[in-house]
């Protein structure tokens, strides 16, 4: 005999109660639950088993629900995960992230796309460098995903004409990212990806690319000189226009900058920066 | 032997893709039937995992298997996530779509796991209208998989196979018989999993999954992280002599071991397409139920961290 409790009643119910962070008996008495089932009426709506209550039953489903999470967001943030200590970094993503940022995506994926602007937004111990270092995870986890670019060779480079490379235009690779930071974050992530002991954490002003090359991401520190001339260019500056640029803001260092630009050039265009030429 | 509704052609024995794989197979093109690949892995990304696709799909058949369809949300059909389901099934030719009879979130949220539904007329109307919509998009079948759950609603008013086989009658989907799923279920739920295969029209029965499961004493967890017990290959050979010709695939999800293992223990699957029916399988033994205990710290860890496989 069928009663009368609507699918979308049955539903919403249950996942209020399985992202309601807490024991199961606090899931099923929340506000939430309670205000789309009564707790009698829920309890009487899920069949017990031979061995499990309903509260057990639907416990399963909510261990499985934050264990999801936690080991989704533990692939994507490991660096964050070692500076707060396993339990932290669990109790924060269960109780906090996914109750402010549930997944809207058919893909877990996606889960840890608001981790950075949640760690801005959240009371923590050593908030700035997380801050950094949960920006500079999320860049990695994006370009792992972005899309592929034909690159640049060198044959290419020097197929243009001296006179052409005034007004030439270079266009990065879709799984580009200029990012700048205040710790040392690159540092402490490679020491956690090869397991070895992690450095102190410290200001440091800290310029790096993130991109990828024959389907691998790489991190790399620039220089702020370095910094400053590819972000000119990847936001598609002319070639003379960025170099102009580059002279303004670092004016004492032009006769080192007019030695160092062949060689970063050349190292760019080797590492694949960039997708095609575009002359005017 | 029964041919299926789509005539949907019988692959073989596949492998469920899985990145651990990816180089070993790109290397040594494994002489598999066929590939199932989990559609939301592929869905947008343009990185390895795209080109380690296309590189498959070149050399083996392909079907796409997803996760996150949740066909039996209360939510309309999400047909932004089928624009990209399509563009990826017309890339890699993948001649049907399959996904799982669940739902997985409510409210545009995802909770990424597959949800029992209740068994009701309202939940059936729902569900056929959805399954019409998605089939006219994607201009292909939809098959759809009987899951693994440990939960069910006073408020069904009918049979999960009863559900099953009145969903497929009317919305024209087709089924994917998971034979360890009908196997956990049966054991979390008490009911005969071979009144379950009976109740099947055969002729809807699209292709075969087996898996490893985890059985826990109070309940059996679906995952996917071990050799098929004897007990549902018995239910595949069941199953199947009523079926014949479809495609079979092995999914293994946790502790993945080399790719021989899986790939061998698909293949076992051949045996019984190819023995003679045993007539002591007639007498299917129903699982039996632990009596009730309670878990350890410990235990109620294990338990958990075996639940773990990310979908």
């Amino acid at each position: 005999m069928e009663n009368n409790i609507p699918l979308t009643t049955i539903q919403r119910w249950m996942q209020s109660v399985i992202e309601h962070p807490g024991t199961n008996d606090e899931a099923w008495n929340s506000e939430q639950a309670q205000k789309e089932l009564p707790f009698d009426e829920a309890y009487a709506n899920v069949l017990p088993s031979k061995t499990l209550t309903p509260v057990e039953r639907i416990g399963i489903y909510r261990k499985m629900f934050f264990l999801r999470m936690t080991e989704s967001m533990a692939i994507d943030y490991p660096g964050v995960k070692n500076v707060l200590g396993e339990f932290e970094f669990d109790r924060i993503v269960a109780e906090e992230y996914v109750k402010k940022f549930p997944s809207h995506s058919y893909t877990l994926n996606h889960l840890g796309r608001y981790f950075p602007q949640f760690i801005q937004e959240t009371d923590l111990r050593n908030k700035a460098f997380l801050y950094d270092l949960s920006r500079l995870e999320l860049s990695i986890t994006n370009n792992m995903d972005a899309e592929e670019s034909p690159i640049v060779h060198q044959q290419e480079i020097a197929s243009v004409q001296p006179d052409q490379w005034e007004h030439a235009i270079l266009i990065p690779i879709a799984a580009l990212e200029m990012l700048e930071f205040d710790h040392n974050v690159c540092e402490y992530l490679d020491a956690v990806i090869e397991e070895v002991t992690v450095p102190e954490i410290k200001n440091e002003r800290t310029f790096v690319v993130v991109y990828r090359k024959t389907y691998r991401t790489y991190w790399d520190i620039l220089s702020s000189q370095q910094y400053f001339l590819l972000s000119a260019l990847v936001s598609r500056k002319t070639f003379s226009e960025s170099i102009a640029l580059l002279v303004e803001q670092f004016p004492d260092s032009q006769e080192e900058l007019q030695q160092k630009l062949f060689e970063w050039f050349n190292e760019w265009v080797s590492s694949g920066y960039f997708s095609k030429i575009k002359l005017r | 032997m029964t041919a299926n509704k789509w005539n949907l052609s019988d692959f073989g024995f596949g492998v469920g893709l899985r990145s651990v794989h990816y180089n070993y197979i790109l290397e040594n093109n494994p002489s598999v039937d066929w590939f199932e690949v989990i559609s939301e892995t592929y869905l947008e990304s343009g990185g390895r995992v795209r080109y380690v696709l296309d590189k498959i799909a070149e050399r083996y058949p392909i079907v796409l298997h997803g996760v996150s369809l949740s066909i039996g949300s209360s939510d309309p059909v999400n047909f932004e996530y089928l624009k990209l389901l399509k563009a990826l099934a017309d890339r890699v030719k993948s001649p049907y779509i399959s996904d799982h009879l669940c739902w997985t979130g409510v409210n545009a949220h995802n909770v990424h796991d597959l949800l029992p539904i209740p068994y009701t007329e309202e939940s059936l109307k729902h569900i056929v209208n959805k399954a019409k919509q998605v089939m006219e998009f994607m201009e292909r079948p939809l098959v759809l998989e009987n899951v693994s759950t440990y939960a069910q609603f006073a408020s069904s008013s009918m049979s999960e196979w009863e559900f099953h086989a009145r969903l497929m009658e009317e919305s024209q989907c087709g089924m994917l018989m998971d034979v360890n799923n009908i196997y956990v279920s049966a054991y979390n739920h008490d009911f005969d999993s071979k009144e379950f295969i009976d109740r099947i029209d055969p002729s809807l029965v699209c292709q075969y999954h087996l898996a490893g499961h985890t059985n826990k004493g109070t309940h059996i967890l679906d995952t996917h992280n071990d050799h098929v017990i004897d007990a549902v290959w018995e239910l595949y050979r069941y199953a199947y002599q009523r079926t014949g010709g479809r495609n079979t695939l092995l999914e293994w999800d946790e502790d993945i071991p080399e790719f021989d293992v899986v790939h061998e223990e698909a293949l076992k699957a051949k045996k019984y397409r190819n023995e003679k029916p045993d007539p002591t399988m007639m007498n299917l033994p129903r699982p039996t139920i632990a009596p009730k205990m309670r878990l350890t710290p410990v235990e109620k860890n294990e338990l958990v961290n075996s639940m773990s496989h990310k979908l």
